[in-house]
C-alpha cells in the first residue's frame, strides 16, 4: 500500500455560538492515498462542508479546531500560523467551491487572476504566467482558451466559470484538492461533462481529491472510497461499489432506500423518518438513534467505528453481510 | 387518451427589455436602442387529462417555469391561450381562476415571515369566500393535517420550521384553495435526499386522495419518472418530446431526451453509468437556427440546419420534434431505463 497523502484523525471543528457549542465536526478521521477519490456524503448539517473548509484552515470564526490532527504529506496542519499555511494552502492542497464566483475575483481578468495565483507561490513573468494559464484552462475543456483568458468571469457560463475555478485549483499540482459541491449548481448536461474531466485529471495527474456532495449518484460516478456523514462524524467508510451494494449503517440503507431510481415508479419511497436533528442539542448516544429502525438501548452509548482495514462502520447493531460478500 | 382537462394553445412567451421614454425617442429617430428579446417559450402546445400528472423536464433556461407560470396564470403568454375546462386562465393581463395553484421551489422565500402559518393557508380562501371565518381554525387545523404537520402549529411562524416542513406548509396553502390544478414547480429540488422522498409520499398520497391533476416541473429525471404519468422535455423553449412517463424513459425519440438520460450517473453503474452531451447550452437570446439542438446533436445532418423539425406523433400517444427520430436508439446504458419495462 502506498503512504497515505492526507491523514486525518480525530478531527473535531465547534462553533461558539451565543445559543451554545455546534458541534459541526466531531471526532472525524480517514486518508487518502494518491491519486485517490473519496466521496464525502452527506445531508445538510451534517459536517461535510466544515470538514472541507478544516482541512484547509479556512473556518473563520465562532468557529474553530478543537482537537484532531490533520497531516498533509507529513506536514502538520493544524495548529500550523496562518503564513506558513499560506504557503501550503494553493500549492499543496487547494479548494475548488459551490459558487466559482468565490474563487472568482469579478473585477479582474481570467488573465490577471491566474498569474496572481501563480505568482502567490514562485516568481513567475508575464508571459510564463500566461502560457502556463493558457495550458491548465486547456486541460479543464476551456474552447479557445488563449482568447478567453483575457475576458471576464461575467462573460462566462456557470459551467465555464467553474472549469476556470477547477483550472485555478490545478495550477500547482497540488497534491490533494477537496471539491465541495462543485456540480450541484450545474446543469445535468454541464456536470457529467465536468465529471468526466475530473475523473480523467485526477488519474493523469495523481492528485487525490475529496469530493463532497450530497448526490449518491454523483460520487458514485467518480469516487473509490465513499465516506457517509451524520450529525459531524463519518457513521460509514468503505469501497464506493460495495457500500452501495450493501450498505452496514441504517442511515446508509434508508438514504439509498428512499432515492426514486431505486423505487418502482408511483410506489410510496421508503423514507427516514423526522428530521436531522439539532447540533446544539444533539440526542443522546448515537445522533441516528431517534430515526433508526434499528435502535436499541445500547444506542443510548455512541457507538465507536468497527469494522476492518477496508470497510467501517459506526453502529451498534449494523446490518447484516450481504450473503456474496460473507461466502 | 381521455380528453384534454387544461390546454395549451400555442403558447409563446417573449422578455422584452422595458424601452426608457429616451430609448423610445431614440429608437423612434433611428438609434441604435438594445432590444434584444429573450424568447422564453416558443409555440408550445400540450394538455393535460383530468386526474393526469404531466412531468415537464429540462435543463435551465429552457423555458420550464416560464411556462408553468403561464399555465398558472401568473404570467400573460405574449401569444396562444391555456384553457381549463374550456374557460380561459387568464385575460387582459388578469388571472382569472383559482382553480389553479402554484407550489414554488423555495419554501424560504415564498412564505410571508411575518403571518402565522394558519394565517397563511387561509389568506386565500378567506379573500375569495371559499371559507366563513367561523371555521377558519378548524379548516386550517384539518390542512395541516393533511399534509402532515400537527395541527397544533397553526399558530407557529415559518422560522420555526424546517426546509421541508415548509413545503407542507405551501402545499397546505395550495390546497387550501381546492384547485383542480396544482403547479409544482421544482417543490423538492432545495430539499435534502431522505426529506425529499418524504415530501413526494406526500405528492403521491395528495393525488390519491384528492384526485388532484398536476404539472410538475422538474429537473430531476428519476423524480419525474417516480412521480409523473407522462413527460414533457424541453429544450430552449420548445417542447422537443412528449409521451407517456415508462416509454419516453425506455426508448426516448429526441436525441436530447436521450443524451439527458445518459448524462445523469447512476447508483448502480459506476464510473462508466454516465456520459456527457458535447457543448454549452445556447443563449436563449440569441438560439441556433433551425432545429436549436443541431450544434450538440450527434445525429445532425444538413436538414437540421435548415429545416425546424415539428413536434410530429411518432407513435400514438408520443410526440417528438426531430427528422431523425425514428433513428434515435434506446439509451446506451443506464438502470434509470433498463429496470423498466418496455411497453
Amino acid at each position: 500500500m502506498t503512504a497515505p497523502v492526507l491523514e486525518v484523525s480525530n478531527l473535531a471543528t465547534h462553533f461558539f455560538t451565543k445559543a451554545g457549542v455546534v458541534k459541526a465536526v466531531d471526532g472525524v478521521s480517514f486518508w487518502l492515498a494518491p491519486g485517490e477519490v473519496l466521496g464525502l456524503v452527506g445531508e445538510s448539517g451534517s459536517g461535510k462542508s466544515v470538514t472541507g473548509f478544516s482541512l484547509i484552515g479556512l473556518v473563520d470564526p465562532p468557529g474553530r479546531i478543537v482537537s484532531g490532527s490533520v497531516r498533509l504529506e507529513d506536514r502538520e496542519l493544524v495548529g500550523l500560523p496562518n503564513d506558513a499555511l499560506r504557503r501550503v494552502r494553493g500549492r499543496r492542497i487547494a479548494m475548488v467551491f459551490q459558487d466559482p464566483m468565490m474563487t472568482l475575483n469579478p473585477v479582474l481578468t481570467i488573465a490577471d487572476q491566474m498569474r496572481l495565483a501563480i505568482a502567490a507561490h514562485e516568481p513567475v513573468s508575464r508571459s510564463a504566467a500566461r502560457a502556463r494559464s493558457i495550458a491548465a484552462l486547456a486541460t479543464v475543456g476551456l474552447p479557445d482558451p488563449a482568447r478567453r483568458l483575457d475576458a471576464y468571469p461575467h462573460q462566462f457560463s456557470g459551467g465555464m466559470r467553474q472549469r476556470v475555478a477547477i483550472a485555478i485549483a490545478l495550477l500547482h499540482r497540488p497534491a490533494v484538492i477537496i471539491a465541495d459541491e462543485p456540480t450541484t449548481a450545474l446543469d445535468v448536461s454541464i456536470q457529467a461533462q465536468i465529471l468526466a474531466e475530473m475523473r480523467h485529471l485526477v488519474s493523469e495527474l495523481g492528485t487525490a481529491l475529496i469530493w463532497i456532495s450530497h448526490d449518491l449518484a454523483v460520487v458514485s460516478a467518480l469516487s473509490h472510497r465513499i465516506a457517509v456523514m451524520y450529525a459531524g462524524r463519518i457513521v460509514e467508510e468503505g469501497p464506493t461499489a460495495l457500500v452501495l451494494a450493501a450498505p452496514r449503517h441504517p442511515y446508509t440503507r434508508g438514504l439509498l432506500d428512499s432515492l426514486p431510481s431505486r423505487a418502482e415508479p408511483g410506489r410510496d419511497l421508503r423514507q427516514i423518518p423526522g428530521q436531522t436533528p439539532s447540533l446544539l442539542s444533539p440526542p443522546e448516544g448515537c445522533p441516528f438513534r431517534p430515526r433508526c429502525p434499528r435502535a436499541s438501548t445500547a444506542c443510548l452509548v455512541m457507538p465507536e467505528p468497527t469494522g476492518d482495514m477496508v470497510r467501517q462502520a459506526r453502529c451498534h447493531h449494523p446490518l447484516v453481510l450481504n450473503p456474496a460478500e460473507a461466502a | 387518451m381521455s380528453e384534454a382537462f387544461l390546454t395549451v394553445d400555442r403558447v409563446s412567451k417573449r422578455f422584452a427589455p422595458h424601452l426608457t421614454l429616451g430609448d423610445r425617442i431614440a429608437a423612434r429617430l433611428g438609434g441604435a436602442v438594445e432590444r434584444r428579446a429573450v424568447q422564453a417559450v416558443s409555440e408550445v402546445s400540450l394538455t393535460i387529462a383530468r386526474g393526469e400528472t404531466l412531468g415537464l423536464v429540462g435543463e435551465s433556461g429552457c423555458g420550464k417555469s416560464t411556462l408553468g407560470r403561464v399555465i398558472a396564470g401568473i404570467l400573460m403568454p405574449s401569444q396562444g391561450r391555456v384553457l381549463l375546462d374550456g374557460a380561459p386562465v387568464a385575460a387582459r393581463g388578469r388571472k382569472l381562476t383559482t382553480r389553479i395553484q402554484t407550489v414554488f421551489q423555495d419554501p424560504f422565500a415564498s412564505l410571508d415571515p411575518r403571518m402565522r402559518i394558519g394565517e397563511t393557508v387561509l389568506e386565500g380562501p378567506l379573500a375569495h369566500g371559499l371559507v366563513k371565518r367561523q371555521e377558519a381554525g378548524r379548516v386550517a387545523r384539518a390542512w395541516l393535517e393533511t399534509v402532515g404537520l400537527d395541527p397544533d402549529y397553526v399558530g407557529r411562524y415559518p422560522h420555526q420550521f424546517s426546509g421541508g416542513q415548509r413545503q407542507r406548509v405551501a402545499i397546505a396553502r395550495a390546497l387550501a384553495m381546492k384547485p383542480d390544478l396544482l403547479v409544482c414547480d421544482e417543490p423538492v429540488a432545495s430539499l435534502d435526499v431522505s426529506i425529499q422522498a418524504q415530501i413526494i409520499n406526500l405528492f403521491l398520497r395528495l393525488r390519491r386522495e384528492l384526485d388532484l391533476t398536476m404539472l410538475f416541473i422538474s429537473h430531476d429525471l428519476g423524480i419525474v419518472r417516480h412521480l409523473c404519468d407522462r413527460v414533457a422535455v424541453m429544450y430552449l423553449g420548445r417542447i422537443v418530446e412528449s409521451g407517456p412517463t415508462a416509454a419516453v424513459y425506455a426508448a426516448p425519440r429526441h436525441p436530447y431526451t436521450k443524451a439527458l438520460m445518459e448524462a445523469v450517473p447512476k447508483l448502480e453503474g459506476g464510473a462508466a453509468a454516465f456520459r456527457p452531451i458535447a457543448g454549452e447550452i445556447p443563449s436563449p437570446t440569441d438560439p441556433p437556427k433551425a432545429c436549436a439542438f443541431h450544434p450538440r446533436c450527434p445525429l445532425a445532418i444538413e436538414r437540421c440546419r435548415i429545416e425546424p423539425p415539428e413536434l410530429r406523433v411518432i407513435v400514438p400517444g408520443r410526440r417528438a420534434a426531430c427528422h431523425r427520430a425514428e433513428e434515435v436508439g434506446p439509451p446506451f446504458v443506464g438502470t434509470l431505463a433498463a429496470d423498466l419495462p418496455l411497453s
